[in-house]
This record gives C-alpha cells, sequence and structure tokens, in this order.
C-alpha cells in the first residue's frame, strides 16, 4: 500500500498552544482588534508538488504567499516553527511583512537538505497582522522510505530471554477452561469465556465466539491493549479469540494495578517483568484455539495474530516466536523503538517509563535495558508470516519513525503497510476497511 | 419484417446485465476466483414498435429462449481482475404454439480486464473494466434468429461500488455506466446504464432489485443482404429483482424476475433466471 502523501496538506486551525510573538506590529495592541479571518488569504506553493522531496533535491520548502484581501495596508508578522516527527523543534522563525492594500507578500521557507533527516515534518505558520490572526500548517516529507539507521542491535542474550520464558511459561499449569456461556449465545454464533493461568500468579481471562455452523472457522486472535477491555466479538464465519491479558479488565488477580503503576511492575527486573508476563499471556492464548480446535471446528492452519497498542506487540511477539500464526495485524503500536520513544515523546507510555526514572535508583538505561527485551523492533527479523502494520504519521504518543523502524526491520517479502497521514493517535476507516481486505485474503474467505 | 423485430438482442443484452448482480462490483480479491453459471428463460409475447408503441406478434406468436452462461473471474491482484462471460442460448419462435424457427449456439464470448482506480476508505470502490468480445459461432445465414451481431467489439464502463456504512447501514450498491461497440460497419453502438441496490436481511438471505438502461443505435444505412433482418437500433428500460440465499461460505444461490418496463423496437421481455455464486 502506497499511503505516503498524496497531497499537500494547508489546513487552517485556531492558534494552538502557539505563544503569540513578542512584539506586534507598530505598536498595536492586536488583541484588542476584531480578527477578520477572510483579510489575509495564504498559500502554500511548494518546491514539490506532492511535498515528498529527497537528497536529490537542491532544495527543500515552499513559499508562502499572503494575498491582502482589504483595501487597506496590512502588516504584521509570521511565527514559523518546523518540527519533526516525534515533535522536536527544528527550526523557528518571527519574520515581518507588510502589504500594500489588495497586495502580496511572498516569503520562501527554504531549508538546507544537508541538515535535513529522513522522515517527516510540519511546519507551523503562525500570521497576524492587526486585522488577521491565524495558524496553517504545511506538512512534507523528506526520504520517508529510508529511515534513521538508529536501531541498535537486539541484546546479545535476546533469544536465550525468550527461550527461558517459554520454559518459564511451560512449566507453569495452564488449566485452560473454556466455558459454554448460553447466555450469550447468538443466532449464529456459540459464546465461550476463556480462562488459563500464566506464569506469575496470573488468571487471564476471555472470550470465544464461534460460528454455530459445522464447517472449520478461521481464526482471529486478538490481543487487549494497554488495560482496554476486551469483550466478545462477533464476526461471520470467522472464529474470534479476545484475551484480556494481566491488568486489563477481568484478567487483573494479582495485577490491579493503577494505569500508570501496571507498565512499571517488577520493572527492575525483566525476568519478573510485567511486559514479559503480558508476552506469555499472549502465547498461551494460542493454545487456547489448539485445545478447542477439534471440538470447535476451529481451523489452525488460518491463525491470524490481530492486536492495536500493546497488543500489537504481543501479536508481533506471537508472529516471530510461534510458527502456528499465519498472519498479524499490528494497529498502531505504541510500546515500540524504546530508546527512541523516551527520548522523543511526551506521551504514554514514555510518560510512565520516564516518571520512574531517578526513583529508587532507576537510570533511563535500567529502564532500557530491561525495555529492549520487549521491544518489537527485535522481534521483527524472525517474523515469517504476512503481517499488516497500521500507523498514523501524527502520533504524538509513539513516533511514526518507530514503526517504520520496525517494518524495515522486517525481513518477509510481503509486508503491508497503511500509512494514515493525519490519524492522530487512532486509525481511520480506510484502515479497517483495508484490514478486513486483507484479513479475508488470509483466512481465504470470499 | 415485424417478426423480426425482437430477435438477436437476447445473447447479447444478457451479458451486460448479468454481471451486476453476480459481482455487484466490489474486487474478487487477490488470487480468489469467482464463477456463476446461470440460467434465464425470457419469453416475449409482443414488442415494442420504433415509436415506443406495443403490439402483438402477429398470430399468437412468442418469442422464447433458454440462456446458458458462465460467468467467472479472477483476482489477479488487489487492484486487478480478469473476467469472462461465456452464453449459450437456445431460441425459438413460435406462432399459434408451432415452432417457426429455433437456433441453439454459442454467443458473444466476453473478456474483460477490471482496474479498480480507487478503493477509498474499501467501503467502495471506483473501478473500470474494458472487455473485448468475440463471436463464437459461424455465420447464420438461415434463420432469421441470431445469437449475436457476427462481430467483434469492445466495452468499456465506469463502476461505483460499496457497502453504506451510515445512512441504509449494510446495504450494498452498485452503479455503471458505459459504452459497448461492434467493429463493423453500422455498429451498433450501445449505452448502458444499470444501477443495483441490495439488502441483506440477515447472514444469509439477501434481496436486491437492479435497473438496466441500454440504448443501441446505429446508422441503418449499412446494412448488409445477410443482416438486414437484423435490428440494431433499439433500447429499453428493465427491472430486475433477485433473491439471494447463501449455501454456505463459498455458495450463493440467487433466483430473480426481470421485466421490460418500456422500450423502442424491442420486445417486451420477461422472464426468471437462477444463478450459482461459486467464490473460492
Amino acid at each position: 500500500m502506497l499511503m505516503a502523501f498524496a497531497s499537500i496538506q494547508v489546513q487552517a486551525q485556531k492558534p494552538l498552544k502557539f505563544s503569540e510573538p513578542s512584539y506586534t506590529n507598530g505598536g498595536n495592541a492586536y488583541a484588542s482588534y476584531i480578527k477578520d479571518k477572510n483579510s489575509i488569504k495564504p498559500r502554500i506553493i511548494s518546491l514539490n508538488k506532492k511535498g515528498i522531496f529527497s537528497r536529490k533535491d537542491k532544495f527543500i520548502g515552499y513559499t508562502l504567499r499572503l494575498e491582502n484581501n482589504v483595501r487597506q495596508e496590512q502588516s504584521g508578522e509570521i511565527a514559523l516553527k518546523v518540527m519533526n516527527q516525534s515533535g522536536v523543534i527544528m527550526y523557528q522563525d518571527v519574520a515581518g511583512f507588510s502589504m500594500r492594500k489588495k497586495g502580496e507578500f511572498e516569503k520562501n521557507y527554504f531549508f538546507d537538505v544537508t541538515y535535513m533527516q529522513a522522515g517527516y515534518y510540519t511546519s507551523t505558520m503562525f500570521i497576524s497582522s492587526a486585522q488577521y490572526a491565524d495558524t496553517i500548517t504545511y506538512t512534507f516529507a523528506f526520504e520517508p522510505t529510508t529511515s534513521n539507521a538508529t536501531v541498535s542491535t537486539a541484546p546479545t542474550d535476546f533469544v536465550n530471554f525468550w527461550e527461558q520464558a517459554k520454559r518459564d511459561l511451560n512449566s507453569t499449569r495452564a488449566d485452560i477452561a473454556i466455558r459454554p456461556r448460553p447466555d450469550l449465545y447468538r443466532k449464529n454464533h456459540n459464546t465461550f469465556e476463556i480462562e488459563y493461568q500464566s506464569v506469575d500468579k496470573a488468571t487471564i481471562y476471555g472470550w470465544l465466539t464461534v460460528p454455530s455452523n459445522k464447517s472449520s472457522h478461521p481464526v482471529l486472535y486478538i490481543v487487549s491493549d494497554y488495560q482496554s477491555e476486551l469483550t466478545p466479538e462477533y464476526r461471520k464465519d470467522v472464529a474470534v479469540l479476545s484475551i484480556n491479558t494481566r491488568g486489563t479488565g477481568p484478567s487483573n488477580n494479582n495485577y490491579n494495578l493503577g494505569y500508570e503503576q501496571l507498565g512499571l511492575y517488577n520493572i527492575a527486573d525483566r525476568n519478573k517483568y510485567f511486559l514479559k508476563g503480558v508476552y506469555l499471556d499472549g502465547l498461551r492464548g494460542m493454545d487456547v484455539i489448539f485445545q478447542a480446535a477439534n471440538q470447535l471446528f476451529l481451523d489452525t492452519r488460518k491463525i491470524v495474530v490481530q492486536g492495536a497498542g500493546l497488543g500489537a506487540s504481543v501479536a508481533a511477539y506471537l508472529g516471530a516466536i510461534d510458527t502456528r500464526v499465519a498472519g498479524v495485524v499490528m494497529e498502531a503500536p505504541n510500546f515500540i523503538g524504546f530508546s527512541n520513544l523516551l527520548n522523543s515523546s511526551q506521551g504514554f507510555p514514555a510518560s510512565m517509563f520516564n516518571s520512574t526514572i531517578g526513583q529508587r535508583r532507576m537510570t533511563k538505561e535500567n529502564v532500557l535495558s530491561t525495555l529492549e527485551f520487549f521491544d518489537p523492533i527485535y522481534f521483527a527479523p524472525y517474523i515469517s508470516n504476512r503481517i499488516l502494520v497500521g500507523y498514523s504519521l501524527n502520533n504524538s504518543n509513539t513516533p511514526a519513525q518507530n514503526v517504520i523502524q520496525f517494518i524495515d526491520q522486517l525481513r518477509i517479502n510481503k509486508k503491508d503497510k497503511y500509512e494514515c497521514k493525519n490519524c492522530g493517535n487512532t486509525l481511520n476507516k480506510g484502515f479497517y476497511g483495508f484490514k478486513e481486505t486483507w484479513l479475508k485474503e488470509r483466512f481465504g474467505q470470499p | 419484417m415485424k417478426s423480426n423485430i425482437s430477435k438477436i438482442f437476447i445473447a447479447v443484452l444478457f451479458t451486460i446485465s448479468f454481471q451486476q448482480t453476480v459481482k455487484a462490483g466490489f474486487p474478487i480479491g487477490n488470487g480468489r476466483w469467482l464463477l456463476a453459471p446461470t440460467y434465464t428463460k425470457y419469453h416475449a409475447d409482443g414488442y415494442w414498435d420504433n415509436t415506443g408503441i406495443y403490439n402483438n406478434f402477429a398470430n399468437k406468436g412468442r418469442y422464447e429462449s433458454d440462456y446458458f452462461g458462465l460467468f467467472g473471474g479472477v483476482g489477479i491482484g488487489r487492484d486487478v481482475d480478469l473476467i469472462f462471460n461465456i452464453p449459450y442460448v437456445q431460441q425459438r419462435y413460435l406462432q399459434n404454439g408451432q415452432v417457426q424457427e429455433s437456433l441453439s449456439s454459442v454467443g458473444d464470448v466476453t473478456v474483460g480486464l477490471s482496474y479498480f482506480i480507487n478503493h477509498f476508505d474499501y467501503y467502495k470502490h471506483l473501478s473500470i473494466t474494458g472487455s473485448l468480445i468475440f463471436p463464437a459461432y459461424p455465420s447464420i445465414e438461415q434463420t432469421y434468429l441470431l445469437p449475436g451481431f457476427n462481430s467483434t467489439g469492445g466495452e468499456i464502463k465506469m463502476g461505483l461500488a460499496g457497502t453504506n456504512t451510515n445512512y441504509l447501514k449494510d446495504t450494498y450498491y452498485d452503479v455503471e455506466a458505459g459504452i459497448r461497440t461492434y467493429f463493423n460497419a453500422g455498429g451498433p453502438t450501445m449505452f448502458f446504464a444499470n444501477a443495483t441496490l441490495g439488502v441483506p436481511f440477515n447472514e444469509d438471505w439477501k434481496i436486491s432489485g437492479t435497473l438496466n438502461l441500454l440504448s443501441s443505435n446505429s446508422s441503418t444505412g449499412f446494412l448488409t443482404p445477410t443482416n438486414i433482418f437484423i435490428n440494431r437500433d433499439f433500447s429499453y428500460f428493465r427491472g430486475n429483482i433477485s433473491l439471494g440465499r447463501r449455501i454456505n461460505r463459498n455458495i450463493t444461490w440467487f433466483v430473480s424476475i426481470f421485466r421490460d418496463f418500456t422500450g423502442r423496437s424491442i420486445g417486451q421481455g420477461q422472464g426468471f433466471s437462477t444463478f450459482m455464486v461459486f467464490k473460492f
């Protein structure tokens, strides 16, 4: 899927969080004027129509053209900020302008190629005059298909760690229970409640819905996001297993922790850390499918693991470690690329991890030395099945670059990515529509 | 001459309207295929003349046809489908219950490619389809009944199909319009437009309604001795209601009835159709 930067996006929006210029034009206290949004018409003329630049380009940037729509001279200033996709301000500038009545003003914003890193940039211009105040943004890409080589290699005992983790899980009694819940049966579906045991005294709950006809059903296995509880999901011709990993919904036995605490549980010891448990909770869910397969007509050759947020990381782990998985769907992964995440993001989960630094002698290195064992980026080279990754370019919590690095680390030829330019921290209808098409392909369903 | 007015069109025209119900403008899917064998019973007891006035055929005349078709498609990629249609048609013209003329023959074979220009949010799809038409029968001269125009042709159409997610939730639609022309002197050139709205009742049953509009135009100055009776200038407006029952994940069975509401230089047709759609 090519979703990169199909068109220039120029949008006007209210000034948000934007510090107003330190001086105003000609001593006018402009705030006292009634602002007329139509008095200036701003336009962006990009050097590249699609807004995608490469190293071959001599100049990167655009021209801002202002048209004075009133029969009156206007002067004011343009405050520019250019941010990279992690929200770091790369460039700032304040410039004045003046226009004759019905006149025009042009300013070039060209950036030096040698200072640019691959990625996406959002340029925000706060334009103010006595009559006008508005913010316009323009997003452009530089070498969007290459990513910064900031991926370090996986920790040396990464593979050993996960082999040992698997042994830990195998030595823990599973006690899988698949209980029919006739009160939740639907016309074409039977509903089952799932319960099993996982490492470190966690009891995991989930749901399994199975179409009631007796043909064999592909399985969609959905792993919960961080503390966001899954309820039974019903799909035509597909059995759906929804597992709430530890700390989420009913699976909070011994893990009844707050939103900002759960992810820090035992972070000092990777062998007891919360995420290790979560990943193994997910792995044991696969056993549920195989245990139920014969009786409930599940097609174990067609298991797709899907997860959003933290669930996406678990899906990547299962794709890497379990050959029984036929496909992986990752929706807006956010527990990914931890070293970059902790340095560049102010949002969750980076805020949670950063909050523990300095407490109980934890350093950033300590935190990262645990987290790196759970970074999907290091699982990527081991994934051998089909994968769909959906992510948003302007996710403020987790930089898109982290996800792009993950995709770059995938060694398989057929990987599908869905890049949403302007989805914020969610994904759009287009992704979910494409996901349905993609799932049908994996499930071999028309 | 009057009794010849309704001939020829049947095999040609089912090809056009049939795809709509089967594929409904949605992509088949990468690596998937679709097969739809169909049977259609058609009859006309009268016709609209070239001014649109209805007349009965002389001597209790009746035109009947049994149409057997095999429509199929293969998804070459997410955006490209290869489609084909092979018709076989038996036609009879009766007067006072006696068969006057009859003909059984393969009709025009159609092969085409659909390209999906845009999937939008994957709930609707814009496609363009180009097809070639090959007559798969020898030149037939001993009868007025013909399975086609005995000429190669080409067709191009645009379609927009989708599932409604807000209003009329879960209903699906398919609108398409196109042009079909035959590569010989005298054409004809046809313009057609089809619109379908489908309503699923539940997982297993669905009903759909289709309207077909077709106008065939030809410069009549190019008639030759062999095709002098072939009617190339006509139009009609047809309505079709289909009921679909899902047998299993891969097979759906449809029955439909249709009727021509209005027309020009064409028989007033009605009949029924049944077809299975196999998707794998």
